[in-house]
């Protein structure tokens, strides 16, 4: 029986895709930004990666932007959610409406076309 | 978009005018001897024709137009004739017709009414768009068929009972609105007293019985609920029209999804239908409206 795990090619090999910073082509910092923008919270740092020494301004920043984070993750999940109903009831208004405009239209051709043949 | 060109012989052309709406949605519908016979070479993607009559205007067969015709028929002589002359479809309202429907015959239903966009209101809607707009409880109308169209909805669509004129029971039926009606108009339709419609035989009567059905919540449901099946049923034009815009080449055949979903009766605009034309989408190269 082989243990699956071991041939996981993302641990064996520490430069496989999705290996974390490992790999040359991951950026931490682009890592961060991507995680912001999807609403993730902020990651912990793996354990085995050395930290650079900081300054303390610098220090409490990234603490204060950490914590933040997940707030405003949190708020823009809370705002989507909230607006979704309507959007979505919007969209279907819309949609009803084109419906409706296509059924008035061809109606109307109908009523034309026929006068036009019964005058002719 | 395809053109859609409709024909008639004078006086012909109101006979089809409300299918053809129906059938060219979506297309362009244009006069024929207005729009294609002036231009030479011009050419309909699909045409329908009001009378066998006008079939010699369109060629001396269907091989010579070169698209597919659907042509009205009010008799076997007619439809003989339609066949002979290459149409793709014949449709017909008679009903002395049924009987002999061999071949690509639609049937078009008398009175029918298009139920796409008329969506039933249950009673419970009902009182709720009543309260909504300050309306007395219970409402019960006597609907007229010389009303303006906007008021004969609106109030078909809102009363809790009505006592319905003869050209407004379909659409009344369609919208499940707990109707008195005469005995000669139920005849006329084929409904059954108490079970879809309450007959009545006269004015005072059929006020009474009105006004007594919107105080009977348990049996002005039940009413509405069979008056909506029997529109569904018997007066729906949907069918017939998606079957002729099918022979024309007005509209795809249906998807095996589309096929599955009808089968679980799903609404057409409803959420489940959007996700699904939605998915399917991306394997096409239809742009989605």
């Amino acid at each position: 029986m082989t243990d699956p795990s071991a041939t996981d090619p993302a641990e064996t090999d520490p430069t496989a895709t999705g290996s974390g910073t490992s790999h040359p082509a991951i950026d931490p910092d682009a890592v961060a930004r991507l995680r912001e923008r999807a609403g993730a919270p902020a990651a912990a740092p793996a354990p085995g990666v050395i930290q650079p020494p900081v300054a303390t301004a610098s220090k409490l920043k990234t603490k204060a932007r950490q914590a933040a984070t997940p707030v405003v993750a949190r708020v823009r999940i809370e705002l989507d959610r909230a607006a979704s109903g309507e959007v979505a009831a919007l969209r279907a208004e819309v949609a009803q409406l084109r419906a409706e405009l296509t059924r008035l239209r061809a109606e109307h051709d109908a009523a034309i076309a026929a006068l036009r043949e019964d005058r002719r | 978009m395809a053109v859609l060109a409709v024909a008639a012989t004078p006086g012909a052309a109101g006979s089809v005018a409300e299918l053809t709406g129906l059938v060219g949605r979506g297309h362009r519908i244009v006069a024929w001897h207005h729009h294609v016979r002036p231009v030479r070479g011009r050419r309909p993607d699909a045409v329908v024709a009001a009378d066998v009559a006008v079939l010699a205007d369109l060629g001396d067969s269907s091989a010579d137009l070169g698209a597919p015709v659907a042509c009205r028929v009010t008799s076997g002589e007619d439809l003989s004739l339609a066949r002979s002359w290459g149409v793709t479809v014949s449709f017909t309202s008679e009903p002395s017709l049924r009987p002999s429907f061999t071949g690509p015959v639609v049937w078009i239903p008398p009175d029918g009414i298009d139920l796409t966009p008329l969506p039933v209101l249950p009673l419970l809607t009902r009182a709720r768009l009543r309260l909504a707009h300050g309306l007395p409880e219970p409402l019960v109308l006597a609907v007229d068929a010389t009303a303006p169209p906007a008021d004969r909805s609106t109030s078909l669509a809102l009363a809790s009972a009505a006592v319905v004129d003869g050209p407004l029971v379909p659409l009344a039926l369609a919208l499940g609105t707990p109707s008195v009606i005469t005995p000669e108009v139920a005849d006329r339709f084929g409904l059954e007293a108490d079970w879809e419609v309450v007959v009545a035989d006269d004015t005072r009567s059929a006020d009474r019985l009105a006004a007594a059905l919107a105080r009977d919540d348990e049996r002005a449901a039940a009413l509405a609920r069979r008056a909506r099946r029997f529109a569904e049923e018997h007066l729906d034009l949907g069918p017939a029209v998606t079957d002729l815009r099918r022979r024309l080449g007005l509209e795809e055949p249906p998807s095996l999804i589309d096929l599955r979903l009808d089968e679980l009766a799903t609404p057409a605009s409803s959420r489940l239908r959007n996700r699904a034309d939605r998915a399917l989408s991306l394997f096409t190269l239809e742009p989605m409206p």
